[in-house]
């Protein structure tokens, strides 16, 4: 079935192009048949355990390899329920002419991060990659301003400059080592300057994608004025897409390399980014660039738990998965709230926010609900997250961690509660409204629902995601 | 100036590193030749880099004729409808040469897209080509109107897709295993793909040249 998965948007993403007469509905049936094919999936692994599909019928190192486990099947389901979310969200957002190429490169773009999340293999990483940044910059272009247009220039030059670096870190394993699959690759690696070559680079260039302190000067101008629903999906799951190679790479084949640097490096950069990102964020003026440093800030939590996990404290897997499980939900739904009051103003100025709370209460409390979770209060999906990852801090005895971690939440409920004050308040400047279909609230708000939900279903969720045991940890259970 | 000097050293060092690594580079590696050369015979063509491009990892070609696309739909989603296109260049030598080397051209992509089974050659040479025709004809002034309007043209943009799309299916239908070719059918299956790619690709190819002709969308 896994095939689908990419065979499915593919297919749907071209009727939409040849279609167009029919594109939202051509392109909402395949989100949530795509949907519906992740449950099926998500079946076939509880019953059997994790499992490969030999494509060509090959077979590694000749073909490609897909592989299912617990980690991908949660990346999974996490793509088709915020691509479908936020598509029934873009149905009402754009307009006739952007919804020509919206449909096409927002299927593409979902067939590109399945195919990610189901490779086993580090050239098809890369030609998926491709596919998702070309996608997601053309996408970030169709708000039609200049500052649009700029970020996503930019966006596209650092994306593709990461890509290139992570290409000659393969070409090097491939001549150094003789195959392009991970598993047969992580069985031959050997610490050799080759190795250390492509690790750097392959590193260097998945670290630029995902906007690390301090490569991440590229991310809040593309990400504040791309359109909402691709402001979500790319702080939501384009992110994550190179944080998830880079989780692939280190378990299996970078482990040789590893040391006890490497886990000063990332604590250090990600502890930089919490604090950074947290601050910028609390001092923005406008919506949208504030819920985009505060993204700055969550790579900040995912590479600190990564650094912790490499130290050999199994819990920070958990705290790493967790943590970009919520922070999607949750940061999808801030974007999407955003673009409801952008659309309701007709500006983003938080001081200038006109009496919110009384006039659009669904996107407040969706608002609010996402906010709760992002600052990690007790039984949302990021406490669970920010709980797991305290364990781990303690744990490693890193208190040093432990205060960033803190701080990083105090931080957080600085600017939430910031903007929360103005949704209540009247802006000194009357100002002109328009109407937002129900449709556009009540999508944020069903995202920042399951951002909190996460929260109360941590055990069977937790199963999930070590179903095959994606993280190698020794003879145990989560 | 300080950040000119940083970025300078930085790189120096870069290239000092990969320096140090391609000279540590053992110079012969096994690589895949080995296990290639074995499985040609199952592979339906006798030119190792079609055998890896279109069955081995045909895969990988899937993903990349989206990349191609999704490249086209990024340009067409940035400008609007094309300008009247007036002839560049006004030459009868060229109109009449034009004349003869259109049909030589299809002629030479036809027989690039044949001989890739067996010999360097192949869908995206062909394609090339095409797409040179194309802007041969454009530049020669004769009217072709090939803008994204028509069904038609759209439907010769995603037509290797769609053929990939449809082998794969038959493909899971015979064996339940994505684009595994029956031995005594892969050169047919291969085929099939390369001439789709090679349309798709010339058509593709010639659309980005076109979007140069185009006004670019307005700022607000």
């Amino acid at each position: 079935m896994e095939v689908f998965l990419i065979l499915l948007p593919i297919f749907g993403g071209l009727l939409t192009f040849l279609i167009p007469k029919f594109n939202k509905s051509i392109g909402i049936i395949t989100l949530i048949l795509t949907l519906s094919l992740v449950i099926s999936v998500a079946s076939q692994l509880l019953a059997g355990g994790s499992y490969y599909h030999l494509l060509g019928g090959w077979g590694a190192p000749l073909g490609i390899n897909l592989y299912v486990d617990g980690l991908s099947l949660v990346m999974l389901g996490l793509t088709a329920l915020i691509a479908t979310g936020a598509g029934i969200y873009a149905g009402k957002y754009f307009t006739h002419k952007q919804s020509l190429w919206f449909w096409p490169l927002w299927l593409f773009l979902i067939a590109g991060l399945n195919a990610l999340f189901l490779s086993q293999d580090i050239f098809n990483f890369y030609v998926t990659l491709e596919l998702i940044g070309l996608a997601s910059a053309a996408l970030t272009a169709l708000s039609d301003t200049k500052e649009a247009l700029r970020g996503a220039m930019r966006y596209l030059l650092v994306t593709l400059l990461g890509s290139l670096a992570y290409l000659l870190g393969v070409a090097l394993l491939y001549h150094g080592f003789g195959s392009v699959d991970i598993v047969i690759l992580s069985k031959r690696i050997e610490s050799v300057p080759v190795a250390w070559a492509a690790m750097g680079l392959m590193s260097a260039g998945l670290l630029l994608k995902s906007a690390l302190f301090p490569l991440h000067f590229w991310l809040p101008p593309a990400h504040a004025s791309a359109p909402a629903p691709v402001s979500a999906i790319l702080s939501a799951l384009i992110i994550k897409a190179s944080i998830y190679i880079q989780l692939r790479l280190w378990i299996s084949l970078f482990l040789p390399l590893e040391s006890f640097y490497f886990e000063i490096f990332f604590a250090l950069l990600g502890s930089f980014a919490v604090v950074w990102g947290s601050v910028l964020a609390l001092v923005q003026t406008r919506l949208k660039l504030l819920i985009a440093y505060s993204t700055v800030a969550q790579v900040g939590y995912l590479f600190i738990a990564f650094s912790l996990a490499l130290g050999g404290i199994s819990v920070a897997w958990s705290a790493l998965v967790y943590l970009m499980l919520s922070h999607a939900l949750a940061k999808s739904a801030l974007f999407l709230v955003a673009g409801n009051l952008l659309h309701f103003h007709g500006h983003d100025r938080i001081v200038d926010l006109d009496r919110i709370a009384q006039r659009l209460p669904l996107s407040t409390t969706a608002f609010a609900l996402a906010g709760v979770s992002i600052i990690g209060l007790p039984l949302s999906g990021g406490f669970i997250g920010k709980w797991f990852l305290l364990e781990a801090s303690l744990k490693n005895n890193s208190w040093g961690i432990t205060l960033v971690i803190l701080l990083g939440g105090l931080l957080a409920a600085g600017y939430i509660f910031k903007v929360l004050g103005f949704t209540f308040t009247k802006a000194a400047v009357a100002q002109e409204t328009k109407q937002i279909p129900l449709s556009m609230e009540l999508v944020p708000l069903f995202f920042a629902i399951m951002a909190i939900l996460l929260g109360f279903f941590a055990t069977p969720m937790l199963a999930l995601i070590h179903t095959g045991n994606p993280f190698g940890i020794i003879g145990a259970t989560p | 100036m300080i950040i000119r000097i940083f970025t300078f050293i930085l790189t120096l060092l870069l290239f000092a590193g990969l320096t140090y690594t391609v000279l540590s580079l053992p110079k012969q590696t096994k690589g895949l030749g080995e296990t290639v050369s074995l499985q040609m015979h199952n592979s339906g063509v006798s030119n190792p880099v079609t055998a890896v491009l279109m069955n081995f990892r045909a895969y990988d070609t899937l993903l990349e004729m989206g990349v191609l696309f999704i490249a086209l739909l990024g340009v067409y989603s940035l400008s609007t409808s094309q300008k009247e296109k007036k002839p560049l260049l006004q030459s009868s030598v060229l109109k009449r040469l034009g004349g003869i080397l259109v049909p030589l051209l299809l002629l030479l992509s036809a027989y690039l897209l044949w001989i890739g089974a067996h010999a360097p050659g192949g869908a995206f040479q062909a394609g090339s080509i095409v797409s040179a025709t194309g802007i041969l004809i454009f530049l020669s002034g004769w009217k072709l109107d090939l803008s994204a309007r028509h069904f038609f043209v759209r439907l010769l943009i995603g037509t290797s897709l769609l053929v990939f799309l449809l082998i794969s299916a038959v493909t899971l239908f015979l064996s339940h295993t994505l684009l595994e070719f029956p031995p005594s059918y892969a050169s047919a299956f291969i085929f099939l793909l390369e001439a789709a790619a090679t349309v798709s690709i010339g058509v593709t190819l010639f659309h980005l040249f076109l979007s140069i002709f185009s006004q670019p969308k307005e700022e607000h």
